[in-house]
C-alpha cells in the first residue's frame, strides 16, 4: 500500500481516480473500515482544507475541518448555527478533533450527527472532479446523481439564512452514536411558522426529510395550543439496532419530534 | 516506511509499516507511557497531543502525523519533577489502577490550557472521552480543579 | 477525626505519582527480545466437536514458530479460577480440547516472532468442526434431553456436588425452621422472580502475562493477576514443573475487579516459553476480553416471602439459578456467596430455605466479579423487602432498621455455609448500619421525596429507593496472609507483603499499618508487593481481604519488630524494656525520658554488637469475617414519555470500620457505585441467535464516563472492629451491591412499576409504564 501527498485538490483527485485509493483526511474512518483492497491513501493533510469564509448568502468551510475546528469556527461566525449543536457533543473531545466534515460525509454512518443538519440547512458540497470544482446540493451527492462523486469534496457551501434550531438525538449513555437525530430549523414571521425543516436521521432510509408535516406546519400560528402530531405523517421507520427494537426507536424519535417542535416553536414566541 | 516526529520536545525517526497507528508506533519505540486500551477510540487510555491537540493515538495513522509534535504524559512533568497537574491527581485520590491516568492528565492539560477555570459542565466535557472504572470520576474532578486552581495561583 | 498518625489519614498513594508522570510499568511496558507473540485462534460455534486441525499453511508462514492444539499439547485438567488448594471449582478446562463449548472458546494458538505475523497466521489454520446442538436457556441446563458440556473427564477436586452429566456445576442447599408452617402462619406472600445479568468487568488495561527466563534458566512470569501464588501453583502443575523454578511477578496493573482472579493467560505463555526456551507474550484486545475472560455470572433468583401484617417475615424462600456458562469457574463460591452474604442481614427470620444451582450453557464464562453473587442476591432481597414494607404500611427505613442483624448477634447461615465447605460461626461486633441509614437519608432529602412522586418537569417523575447490604471481610479459616520486614540503618523498613495491589491502594493501606504500628511516617516504610520469589505467600485480592487479613499480618509482624526495636534500645539506653516505648521513630524511656532514635538502634544491631538483623515475618488466618455494612440511596427521574431513568443523585453511607485510608476507602465506594449504576441501567451481553456477543465493544456495550456521573455522595461513618488491624474491615466490594436495587426501589417509588430485568433501559422501563397504563 502506497501513501501519497498531493499537494493540490486537483493533484489529490486524480489520484483518487484510480481504483483502490482512498483519501485520508485524518477521521476515524478508515480504521474502522480497515485496509482491505486499498492500494493506495491519499494523505489529504498537505492541501489547505481548512479555510473558512462567508459573505451575506453562505458559510464556507472547508473539508478538512474538525467537528472541533467547524464548532470554533461557526461559533464566531454564526453563533446559533445548527451545526454548534449538534457537533459540539458527537462522540467525544479527542475523536471531535479527528473527524473531518469531509470524511463524515463522504463516509455518512448511519448514525451522524452531521449530516441532518447539513441537509436541513440545505448545504451543497464543493468536489474536485476532473478539472473545475463542482458544486452542488448534498442531496444530489448522496443521491449519487453526479458520476463526480468520486472525486476528493474540499467544501461546503451552507446558507447564511438565520433560522432558529433545534438538535436531540438518543443515546444510551453520553459518549455514544446517536441511535437517531433530529434537526429542526424554523423561520418564524408575524407570529406564524413562515418555514420549516425537519430531517431525521437513523432510519431504515438513513434521513428522511419529513416534507408532510412541514407543510402541515407551515402558516401554523407559534402560539397553537398543541403539538400533537398525526400519526400518518410520522413517515419513518427504523432498523433493529443492539438490543433495542424498531418499535421503540420509532416511539422514541416521535417524543423526541413533538418535544423538539413544542421547544422550538415556544422558544421563538418569546 | 521511515518516518520523523517531535515526541516530548525530541526529534525521532522510525520505520513502521504504512497501515500502523501512531500508538502502535510509539508503544514499539519506547514510549510504553501511552496505553493500549480498546483500540476502538472509545477508552482514551492512548490519548496524547498532536501538535497541541488531543487525539487517540489509536486513532491516527502513523504515516499521517510525520512531521508532527506529539506530546505524551512524560512531556509534562517526570518523577523528580512533576506537572501540578500530575501532583494534583497524585494528592486528589485520583489515580487508582493508573491506566487512564495518562490520558486524563493530557486531557486536563489541554482544558486548562484553553480555559484555566473551567466549570464542572466544561471538565465533564473535556474528559469525556477517557474512560475510568476505578473511580467513580468524583477525585477526578477534584484533581482537575484542584490543578486548575493551583495553576491559577501560581501565575 | 482520628487518634492515630498514619491510620486514618489520606496519606498519598505510594505509587500514585509514579503512575502520574508515565513512569510505572504494566505487563504489556515489559519487552523481551526475541519474545514470541501469541495470538489464539477462536471457535465460531457455540458447541462443537473438532475433528481435526490443519496447521500446515499457517507453520510454513515466515515467522511462525508454533501452532498449538488439542493434538500437540497434553490434556491436563484444571481450573482457571483463582482459588485455595484444592479449589472449589471444578476442574472442566485444559488448554486445548477437542470440543468448542461457546463462541469464543479456544481452539487453536499461534506463536509467531510479531504479533502482527500470529494474527495473520491466523486465518491459515483449518478446523473441521462437527456441530452439536447448543444449549442456550439455562433453566433447560439439567433437564433430560439437553446437550450435555462436559464428559468424565470433569471433576471436582473437592468433594462437593458436581454432576456434568446433567450439566449440573454446583448445588447448594441450605435450610432451617420449618418451611411449611413459616409460610402458614403468614398473612401475606409476596413471591417474584429476579434475574441479574451478564456482564464485562471493563478493567482498562486488558489481560496480559508474559513469561521469560532469567539468568538460571528458571521461569519468570510477568502477569496481570489478582492471584500471582495461585498462579504459580497452577502453571507448576499443568507445565509439570516444580512450583520453584516459577517465579510470577505482578507489576503495576490497570484494574481487575475479580476479572483477573483467575489463571487465564499464564498457562499459555508459559507453556510456549517453556517448550521454545524463548520469551513468550499474550495480550487480550478489548473484544477478546469481553468473551475470553470472565463475566459476571447471570442469576435468576425466586424469592417467595411469608410475612404478617406487622411486616414480621416468618417465611424466607429462595431458590436461584446460576448460569455459569461453559466451564464453572466460581461455580460453587458465587453461588454460595448470594446467600452466605444476604441471608444473615435479617437473621431473625426463623424459617429460611435457599436452593441454588449452578449450570452449564454454551455461552461466555463467569467468573469472580466484585459483589461475588451478594450483588446478584440483593438486588432480589432489597426490592422484596421494599414492597414488604409499602404492603404492611411501614416506613422502609424504620423497617430494616427493626429487623437488620446487630452487634453481639450472629446468624445460623454463617455457620452453615461456606465456600466449598461449612462456614464458621461468628457474632457480628461492629454495626453501624443504623447510622448509615440515617445519614444516608438524609443527604438524599428522603422525606422531601419519598412517595411524593415530584415532577421536575412535565415528563419527569422523581422517586427515591435505598437498598442496604453487608459482604465479609476475607474468608475466615481459609485464606492467609504473610509479610516480612527487614530494618535499614537510616530508621526505615523494607516490607514485603504477598498481597495484590490491583490498584486498590493496599500497597498504600499496608504501609500505613506498618508505620503505625512502628511509630514512623508512612514514607519510611517501602513496600514490595506480589512477587513470589521475594514476597510472602498472600491468597490475592480476592474475597475483600486485602486491608483486612494482609493487614493484620502486616500488623503482627510490625510488632515482632517492635519488640526487637525495644531489646536492642533497651541494652542502647541501659533500661527494662518495660520502661521503653516507641515514639515518632524513636525508643524512648518513660522513666527517666533518655531516647535512641532507629537509626542509631539499626546501625548498633548492624554493625557494633551482637550484630543482627532486625526483621520479622508473620502470618496471619482470620477466625471470622466481619462484614461491612452499607446503606445505599438513589434519586431517579424517570421519563414517562422515552421510558429512561436518570439517576440524579446517589448517596452511599458505609461502615468498614476504621478506614484506615478515607481518601482510598471512598475511591474504593465511588468506583464500585458507579459501576453498579451502570450495571444497572446500560450494561448487557447482546447474543444473536448463534449465542455470539454481537456487542463486544465499547461501540455498543456502554459504560459511564465523565458526562454521566450524577452527583455522588460518599459518607463513611465512625466505626471500629476489634478483630481487624487498628479497627478495620473491608470496603473494596460492597459498594457493588446496592445500585442496581436501589434504583429499581427509586424507579417504583418514582412511577409505580417494578422492574425485575436489569438493565433498565428505556424500552424496559417504557414497556413497563404502558402495561401498567393498561391494567
Amino acid at each position: 500500500m502506497d501513501w501519497y501527498y498531493p499537494s493540490t485538490p486537483a493533484e489529490a483527485a486524480r489520484i483518487l481516480e484510480e481504483e483502490g485509493h482512498m483519501p485520508h483526511g485524518g477521521g476515524t474512518g478508515l480504521l474502522r473500515r480497515g485496509f482491505r483492497d486499498i492500494r493506495g491513501l491519499v494523505d489529504l493533510s498537505g492541501l489547505k482544507l481548512k479555510e473558512s469564509n462567508s459573505d451575506e448568502d453562505w458559510v464556507y468551510l472547508g473539508s478538512g475541518l474538525t467537528f472541533s475546528e467547524t464548532v470554533e469556527t461557526l461559533s464566531a461566525l454564526w453563533e446559533d448555527c445548527i451545526l454548534i449543536r449538534s457537533l459540539s457533543r458527537a462522540a467525544a473531545t479527542p475523536l471531535r478533533n479527528r473527524i473531518t466534515l469531509g470524511g463524515s460525509i463522504a463516509d455518512f454512518p448511519l448514525w451522524s450527527d452531521l449530516m441532518g443538519p447539513l441537509y436541513a440547512l440545505g448545504a451543497e458540497i464543493e468536489i474536485y472532479g476532473e478539472e473545475e470544482p463542482l458544486r452542488f446540493p448534498l442531496k444530489e451527492y448522496l443521491d449519487g446523481r453526479h458520476k463526480e462523486r468520486k472525486g476528493l469534496i474540499t467544501g461546503l457551501y451552507i446558507p447564511f439564512k438565520r433560522w432558529q434550531s433545534w438538535y436531540g438525538r438518543y443515546t444510551r449513555v453520553t459518549f455514544d452514536y446517536p441511535m437517531l437525530n433530529i434537526s429542526i430549523l424554523l423561520k418564524p414571521d408575524a407570529g406564524i411558522i413562515r418555514d420549516i425543516r425537519i430531517v431525521i436521521v437513523g432510519t431504515t432510509s438513513k434521513m428522511n426529510r419529513l416534507k408532510e408535516l412541514e407543510e402541515y406546519l407551515i402558516n401554523r400560528p407559534l402560539s397553537m395550543a398543541d403539538i400533537s402530531l398525526p400519526e400518518e405523517m410520522l413517515h419513518f421507520s427504523f432498523p433493529r439496532r443492539k438490543g433495542i427494537s424498531p418499535e421503540y426507536l420509532h416511539h422514541h424519535a416521535s417524543v423526541l419530534l413533538e418535544r423538539g417542535l413544542s421547544e422550538i416553536i415556544r422558544g421563538s414566541i418569546s | 516506511m521511515k518516518g520523523s516526529f517531535e515526541i516530548n520536545r525530541e526529534e525521532r525517526t522510525f520505520s513502521f509499516e504504512d497501515t500502523d497507528t501512531l500508538l502502535e508506533v510509539l508503544r514499539e519505540n519506547g514510549y510504553r507511557e501511552v496505553k493500549k486500551g480498546c483500540s476502538g477510540g472509545n477508552c482514551g487510555s492512548c490519548v496524547v497531543l498532536l501538535d497541541g491537540i488531543l487525539v487517540n493515538s489509536c486513532q491516527v495513522l502513523a504515516a499521517s502525523a510525520t512531521g508532527k509534535e506529539i506530546t505524551t504524559v512524560r512531556g509534562l512533568g517526570n518523577i523528580h519533577n512533576p506537572h501540578p497537574i500530575q501532583k494534583a491527581f497524585a494528592d486528589a485520590g485520583a489515580v487508582q489502577c493508573g491506566f487512564c491516568t495518562p490520558g486524563m492528565i493530557l486531557a486536563t492539560y489541554s482544558l486548562l490550557s484553553r480555559n484555566p477555570d473551567p466549570s464542572d459542565e466544561e471538565i465533564r466535557r473535556a474528559l469525556d472521552g477517557n474512560i475510568c472504572r476505578c473511580t467513580g470520576y468524583v477525585k477526578i474532578f477534584d484533581a482537575v480543579r484542584l490543578a486548575a486552581r493551583r495553576m491559577r495561583d501560581h501565575d | 477525626m482520628t487518634e492515630f498518625a498514619s491510620v486514618g489519614h489520606s496519606v498519598r498513594k505510594v505509587d500514585s505519582l509514579s503512575i502520574a508522570t508515565g513512569n510505572a510499568f504494566y505487563t504489556d511496558d515489559f519487552v523481551e527480545k526475541d519474545c514470541l507473540h501469541l495470538k489464539m485462534m477462536y471457535s465460531p460455534h457455540p458447541h462443537a466437536l473438532i475433528k481435526g486441525i490443519k496447521d500446515e499453511a499457517s507453520r510454513d508462514l515466515p515467522g511462525v514458530v508454533d501452532i498449538l492444539h488439542f493434538e500437540n499439547v497434553p490434556r491436563v485438567m484444571y481450573t482457571t479460577a483463582g482459588q485455595g488448594f484444592p479449589e472449589p471449582s471444578p476442574y472442566d478446562y485444559c488448554m486445548f480440547d477437542n470440543r468448542v463449548r461457546y463462541v469464543g472458546d479456544r481452539v487453536a494458538l499461534v506463536a509467531a516472532d510479531s504479533e502482527k505475523i500470529a494474527r495473520k497466521a491466523l486465518s491459515g489454520i483449518h478446523v473441521d468442526y462437527e456441530i452439536l446442538a447448543p444449549l442456550f436457556d439455562p433453566e433447560r441446563s439439567t433437564l433430560p434431553g439437553s446437550p450435555v458440556l462436559h464428559g468424565k473427564d470433569a471433576y471436582a477436586p473437592l468433594p462437593v456436588e458436581y454432576s456434568p452429566e446433567i450439566n449440573l456445576a454446583a448445588e447448594v442447599e441450605l435450610g432451617f425452621g420449618n418451611m411449611e408452617e413459616g409460610f402458614r402462619k403468614a398473612d401475606l406472600t409476596e413471591e417474584h422472580v429476579y434475574y441479574s445479568q451478564m456482564a464485562s468487568h471493563c478493567a482498562m488495561e486488558p489481560h496480559t502475562s508474559m513469561a521469560s527466563f532469567d539468568e538460571k534458566g528458571r521461569l519468570v512470569i510477568i502477569t496481570s493477576t489478582q492471584v500471582p501464588f495461585h498462579v504459580r501453583r497452577t502453571v507448576a502443575r499443568i507445565l509439570d514443573i516444580p512450583a520453584g523454578m516459577i517465579r510470577v511477578i505482578k507489576p503495576r496493573i490497570g484494574g481487575a475487579f475479580g476479572g483477573k482472579q483467575e489463571i487465564l493467560l499464564e498457562p499459555y505463555v508459559a507453556y510456549v516459553a517453556w517448550k521454545h526456551k524463548r520469551p513468550a507474550k499474550m495480550t487480550l484486545s478489548r473484544e477478546e476480553v469481553f468473551t475470553f475472560a470472565r463475566t459476571r455470572h447471570p442469576f435468576r433468583i425466586r424469592l417467595k416471602t411469608g410475612f404478617k401484617k406487622d411486616g414480621t417475615i416468618t417465611a424466607f424462600d429462595m431458590d436461584a439459578l446460576m448460569n455459569t456458562g461453559a466451564y464453572g469457574t466460581h461455580a460453587l463460591t458465587v453461588l454460595s456467596n448470594a446467600g452466605s452474604k444476604m441471608l444473615p442481614l435479617f437473621n431473625k427470620i426463623r424459617n429460611v430455605h435457599f436452593h441454588g444451582r449452578s449450570v452449564y450453557t454454551n455461552l461466555p464464562v463467569g467468573g469472580a466479579y466484585r459483589g461475588y453473587g451478594a450483588t446478584q442476591s440483593y438486588f432480589a432481597f432489597n426490592q422484596q423487602i421494599d414492597m414488604i414494607a409499602r404492603k404492611t404500611g411501614q416506613d422502609i427505613l424504620e423497617y430494616i432498621k427493626k429487623w437488620h442483624i446487630r452487634e453481639g448477634e450472629t446468624s445460623e447461615v454463617f455457620k452453615i455455609l461456606g465456600e466449598g465447605k461449612e462456614g464458621v460461626e461468628q457474632y457480628i461486633r461492629s454495626s453501624r448500619l443504623d447510622e448509615c441509614i440515617e445519614k444516608g437519608a438524609e443527604a438524599i432529602g428522603w422525606y422531601d421525596t419519598r412517595s411524593r412522586r415530584i415532577r421536575p418537569q412535565r415528563e419527569l417523575c422523581r422517586g427515591v429507593g435505598v437498598a442496604v447490604s453487608m459482604q465479609g471481610s476475607a474468608i475466615p479459616l481459609i485464606d492467609m496472609a504473610s509479610a516480612s520486614m527487614k530494618m535499614n540503618e537510616d530508621g526505615s523498613f523494607n516490607l514485603q507483603v504477598g498481597a495484590t495491589d490491583l490498584g486498590t491502594g493496599s500497597d498504600t493501606v499496608l504501609s500505613q499499618i506498618a508505620a503505625e504500628v512502628l511509630t514512623v511516617e508512612t514514607g519510611k516504610i517501602h513496600i514490595l508487593s506480589s512477587d513470589t520469589d521475594l514476597t510472602p505467600f498472600d491468597v490475592g485480592a480476592y474475597a475483600s481481604s486485602t486491608t483486612y487479613l494482609s493487614g493484620m499480618a502486616v500488623k503482627k509482624c510490625a510488632e515482632k519488630i517492635s519488640l526487637q526495636l525495644l531489646d536492642v534500645a533497651s541494652s542502647l539506653l541501659q533500661s527494662q524494656t518495660e520502661d521503653l516505648f516507641l515514639e515518632k521513630g524513636s525508643v524512648r524511656n518513660l522513666t527517666d525520658g533518655k531516647s535512641v532514635s532507629f537509626e542509631e538502634i539499626c546501625l548498633h544491631a548492624l554493625y557494633t554488637a551482637d550484630q543482627f538483623q532486625i526483621q520479622a515475618q508473620a502470618s496471619h488466618v482470620a477466625s471470622e469475617s466481619p462484614p461491612p455494612f452499607m446503606a445505599q440511596f438513589a434519586e431517579v427521574d424517570v421519563d414517562i414519555a422515552t421510558g429512561e431513568v436518570k439517576v440524579s443523585h446517589f448517596v452511599s453511607a458505609v461502615d468498614c470500620g476504621v478506614a484506615i485510608n478515607p481518601k482510598l476507602a471512598e475511591g474504593q465506594v465511588e468506583g464500585a457505585t458507579v459501576n453498579g449504576i451502570s450495571y444497572a441501567l446500560c450494561e448487557d451481553y447482546i447474543f444473536n441467535e448463534k449465542g455470539r456477543m454481537i456487542n463486544d465493544s465499547f461501540d455498543d456495550y456502554k459504560i459511564y464516563t465523565a458526562p454521566d456521573i450524577p452527583r455522588l455522595t460518599t459518607i463513611i461513618v465512625d466505626s471500629s472492629e476489634e478483630t481487624g488491624p487498628f479497627g478495620a474491615k473491608s470496603v473494596s466490594e460492597i459498594g457493588m451491591n446496592g445500585p442496581v436495587a436501589a434504583i429499581a426501589n427509586a424507579i417504583f417509588d418514582a412511577v409505580g412499576i417494578r422492574l425485575f430485568e436489569p438493565p433498565f433501559t428505556p424500552e424496559k422501563v417504557l414497556k413497563a409504564l404502558e402495561d401498567k397504563i393498561d391494567e
